[in-house]
């Protein structure tokens, strides 16, 4: 049976969140026209973990590829646009910054803008690298607007993502897999059938006496991973030393006051607190180490820090920060929290589903599955995991705080060469070690290194070729041209009604007041 | 975490000596001198003469040595006025391998994509396995065609990208009248190196100077006379003879590599020249030298292969100091060129220069382990059964290399590492030229309809046939544009 080269014919998607219905969407209109059927099997008891989502810029061409009406698409999402995300008492309490997406100032020379920024600093200027940063200032302002396409223009200087529901998301997506073929069935998995011989998955039976077979599983069945590892016993591998919260409890409440136009993270005293705004509610939650806190204390230090009323029960989720030992095992890929999870500081939950759609996509095995295949597969993905969960790292890491136990963990915490590697080079003298196969790319790195007060002592030296005179006047420039486009920029409230997407459903009230 | 205290031992760097008169040299003192900031001194230790081994880099840079060339202040219409040199679609593989194989190796930008799906993958659903008809600088170069790609990216010459076929003498020459404008020049011979453990603490040389420095960049070739730490001989050791023939005309924008028992030879286009290289296997001297036909004017036996280290305490080696690889393909002078531009990130604030030194010794590593891949993958398949290209083929292969050559074969698949100095063009050129054929092609080529892509591919190829036909001789294209620079030069 593993050496038929024929293509594969059917594929299962197990599971309808938004991992599963990305998949189905991606799948079907990738696969529209060739003779392969797909088939989604979710059931209405098992909730999904919905709790308002926050995306980063790739999530764009992800649309782009399913012809997504990006006015149609916010509105049926309650959705809002992000320029970053904005991190409060992580380097010290009373810290902010905000990791934006896109770039800070233009290049002079080659060399890195923020480079020369360093030398402003020992120049006497005083400016925050973020006034060379249009997403920041917009941010900031509660602006928003689309960038350029021009690159002459200081508004192409950024990019954006979103925050949505991803429960509407999901509702979104199978709107169009459906219409490209993606048959939904409902039921949940009360058994898995296994090639006797190479142990693949043959067959799901379901709660309501059905049998679906396929060629290709794809898992996105969540946590409970229940074919890569209950059925296929794949493991685990651990990462909690590194990233120990294992904990979340999350509720939304009533919007209040400005729209903004980014998420936020609060660090707090054993984990940290998000916010992210949608257009009818607000969702948070509170990520957390139970180490270091009970469930009722993390439960109520969320509700003791929200907006507005809450408009639900707080509901609690638990979690291992870690990745399955290999995402791609026999014929079940994984994607979504089967794969693996990294705590969603960065927004990175859709992006590694995004990613392991895409390269699924690439690597489309057929009925042989292939050894070579499925380890090109796995290497892809682990790098993609792997840098991730350095750049979170990065975020307990680079502090000052030690006023807790978990603060005080960290502290004494061995780093990752890689990520150690990184730290030394930037404290030196700025330099970031790059890498090609990722998704935080420099400014990302120097948003959160600085951001945590990790400042270097030296700067490129190549960046003292230019007059000191020159250098200011030429920041001053940009600093001028980057205010100016902002100030014109309209209140993200009014763009996103401009635009046309605004959600016809009137922002939720609390119940019980 | 704590800023770690200022190291009160260190200082900052304030002078960086060069020693080596050769190409690696006159690069690095260049480039050095034009992007230094003023308060870091560079000098440049240099006996008369250039370096009879800088043959060894072989003769064709990739593209981007156009950019590199600049931010070392060297223009190309400098180039095109003041030396040999001409310009290169790329290399010619004549009589491969045990197939005997015929390709072109074009420099070309990435591929155009139909749904998501590049090119060749459409090429291999039709069972086409020659890609040479739509690769415009393959074509254009094989007829002795050349022009500049134009920027508008309809246009299908704009996905050629051309990189430079040189003489290192006059090339070189460039690149040091640009570093004597600003560095300052020392020559001698180096007697002795004062150390202390693995610092560099002065040169003495021949007439009694001492030179003291923070920093030590090794461009003196093959010997590398700073190094205290032993070569990284890891591989083959091949002859190299070279010598240059006048030619009445300019031969095409392409260099030939062709295949003989003995090893290769190679015939590289300059202007009113042409430049000949023979590698050999050390048994078959007498044949390759017989094959060789002229007098050979230099010869030097390459000994393969890279160190674990490329700078050690304050001494940095660059170019064939650093490693020697095989000039079959243009990784020499991408090498060289990347250890440049490795150093020029990485010249060290202070001279505490531990963080610099690990990062540069991690990337120069990584950079000749990669470019080594895609010489190494010339020999991998059916060879004749002979000397040199027994001992080539015996190589132990890198496992990326075999990942790369597996995921090809099997599914038409580009495996890449982080930065690799080969694009996946380059890749997928010599895996087309090796012969190598995909089990499979990627299954989404087979919802685009077969119409449109008889038509895309139809178009393409007409479309590059018919711009080629009116480009001109690359013979007349540099001498017209050498007439324009010299008539711009006149009037300012």
């Amino acid at each position: 049976m593993t050496s038929d080269p024929r293509p594969i014919e059917k594929i299962c998607i197990l599971g309808g969140g938004s991992a599963g219905w990305m998949a189905a969407a991606a799948l079907s209109n990738k696969l529209a026209g060739l003779p392969i059927s797909i088939t989604l099997v979710e059931s209405e008891e098992i909730g999904t973990v919905g709790v308002g989502e926050a995306t980063l810029p790739a999530i764009r061409s992800f649309n782009n590829a399913l012809n997504i009406d990006e006015a149609a698409f916010m509105r049926s999402t309650e959705a809002t646009f992000k320029l970053g995300i904005e991190f409060r008492n992580w380097g010290k309490i009373g810290d902010r910054y905000i990791h934006p997406f896109g770039d800070y100032g233009q290049d002079i020379k080659d060399i890195s803008f923020y480079q020369y920024w360093l030398r402003l600093r020992q120049l006497g200027e005083t400016q925050r690298l973020d006034e060379y940063a249009y997403s920041i200032l917009a941010a900031e302002q509660m602006r928003f607007r689309h960038p350029s396409t021009d690159p002459r223009d200081v508004e192409s200087t950024f990019g954006y993502a979103y925050q949505f529901d991803a429960t509407l998301y999901a509702a979104f997506l199978r709107q169009l897999a459906e219409g490209k073929g993606v048959v939904r069935t409902e039921g949940k998995v009360v058994e898995t059938t296994l090639d006797e011989g190479n142990g693949h998955v043959r067959s799901i039976t379901l709660n309501n006496g059905a049998v679906v077979e396929a060629d290709l599983f794809v898992d996105c069945s969540g946590f409970r991973g229940v074919l890569i590892e209950q059925a296929l016993k794949t493991g685990y591998d651990d990462w909690s030393h590194w990233l120990p919260c294992n904990r979340a409890v999350a509720v939304p409440c009533e919007s209040r006051g400005d729209l903004t136009p980014f998420t936020r993270a609060t660090a707090l005293e054993a984990g940290w607190q998000w916010r992210i705004p949608l257009q009818h509610r607000t969702g948070n939650g509170h990520v957390y180490c139970s180490s270091f806190i009970s469930d009722e204390a993390a439960t109520e230090r969320l509700m003791g820090n929200l907006d507005g009323p809450p408009l639900a029960s707080p509901r609690q989720l638990y979690f291992t920060t870690g990745r399955r030992r290999m995402f791609w095992n026999k014929n079940v890929v994984a994607i979504g929290l089967s794969a693996g999870f990294l705590e969603p500081l960065e927004s990175t939950s859709i992006h590694l589903i995004q990613e392991g759609i895409t390269e699924l996509i690439q690597i489309l095995p057929d009925k042989r599955f292939l050894a070579s295949d499925i380890a090109e597969y796995n290497r892809r993905i682990g790098l993609q995991f792997e840098r991730v969960r350095d750049f979170l790292l990065l975020h307990y890491a680079a502090t000052q705080r030690d006023d807790t136990e978990m603060w005080r963990y960290f502290r004494n915490l061995t780093l990752p060469d890689s990520l150690q590697e990184k730290i030394s080079a930037w404290l030196g003298r700025g330099q970031l070690i790059r890498y090609e196969f990722g998704v935080f790319m420099p400014p990302s790195w120097v948003a959160v290194m600085l951001g945590q007060n990790l400042t270097p002592q030296g700067y490129d030296p190549r960046a003292d070729r230019i007059p000191a005179e020159d250098l200011i006047a030429q920041a001053a420039n940009q600093r001028n041209r980057i205010r100016a486009g902002v100030a014109a920029a309209p209140r993200h409230a009014d763009y996103l009604k401009q635009f046309g997407a605004s959600s016809m459903s009137a922002p939720l009230t609390a119940k019980v007041e | 975490m704590e800023n770690p205290a200022q190291d009160g031992s260190a200082s900052r760097l304030r002078h960086v000596v060069v020693c080596g008169a050769g190409l690696a040299g006159q690069l690095t003192a260049a480039a050095l001198a034009k992007q230094l900031p003023k308060h870091i001194q560079v000098t440049w230790l240099k006996a008369s003469g250039t370096d009879t081994r800088d043959f060894l880099y072989g003769s064709v840079t990739a593209p981007m040595a156009y950019d590199f060339n600049l931010s070392a202040g060297v223009t190309e219409p400098d180039l095109v006025l003041n030396s040999s040199t001409v310009f290169s679609f790329g290399t010619h593989y004549v009589g491969w391998g045990g197939a005997r194989r015929n390709w072109v190796q074009g420099f070309h930008v990435p591929f155009s994509v139909l749904e998501g799906v590049p090119l060749y993958h459409y090429l291999l659903q039709r069972g086409l396995f020659d890609i040479e008809p739509f690769v415009v600088s393959a074509v254009a170069g094989l007829a002795g065609k050349f022009a500049h790609p134009p920027e508008d990216q309809r246009h299908p010459l704009s996905r050629a990208e051309y990189g430079y076929q040189f003489d290192p003498v006059s090339y070189g020459a460039l690149f040091e009248r640009q570093a004597k404008a600003s560095v300052k020049m020392v020559s001698g011979k180096i007697v002795e190196i004062d150390r202390t453990g693995d610092k560099i603490g002065a040169l003495r040389l021949a007439d009694g100077q001492r030179i003291e420095a923070d920093l030590y960049i090794d461009c003196s070739g093959p010997d590398a006379l700073l190094s205290s730490q032993p070569h990284g001989h890891t591989g083959r050791r091949l002859g190299v003879v070279t010598s240059q023939g006048l030619a009445a005309e300019l031969g095409p924008p392409l260099r030939t590599v062709t295949a003989e028992d003995f090893g290769w030879s190679s015939h590289t286009p300059l202007l009113d020249a042409v430049r000949h290289l023979t590698v050999y296997a050390p048994d078959c001297e007498d044949e390759a030298l017989a094959a060789h036909g002229e007098t050979p004017e230099l010869c030097s036996m390459l000994d393969l292969g890279h160190r674990d280290q490329a700078w050690v305490g304050n001494c940095v080696a660059i170019g064939l100091s650093a490693g020697a690889v095989e000039p079959i393909t243009c990784a020499p002078s991408i090498l060289l060129q990347r250890d440049i531009e490795r150093l020029l990130a990485l010249v060290p604030v202070r001279t505490d220069m531990a963080v610099e030194r690990r990062e540069f010794n991690r990337q120069y590593v990584e950079d000749y382990r990669n470019a080594e891949l895609f010489n190494r993958s010339l020999f991998v398949g059916s060879m004749p059964d002979e000397p040199y290209w027994r001992t080539a083929s015996a190589e132990p292969l890198d496992e990326r290399l075999a990942s790369k050559i597996e995921q090809f074969e099997s599914r038409g698949l580009h495996v890449a590492y982080d930065l690799e100095p080969f694009s996946l063009e380059d890749w997928i050129l010599q895996h087309f030229g090796m012969g190598r054929r995909p089990d499979r092609y990627d299954r989404i080529a087979d919802h685009v309809p077969r119409d449109t892509i008889n038509a895309h591919l139809a178009g393409l190829r007409g479309a590059i046939d018919q711009v080629v036909k009116t480009m001109p001789p690359h013979a007349v294209y540099r001498q017209n544009l050498a007439n324009f620079l010299r008539q711009e030069e006149a009037q300012s």
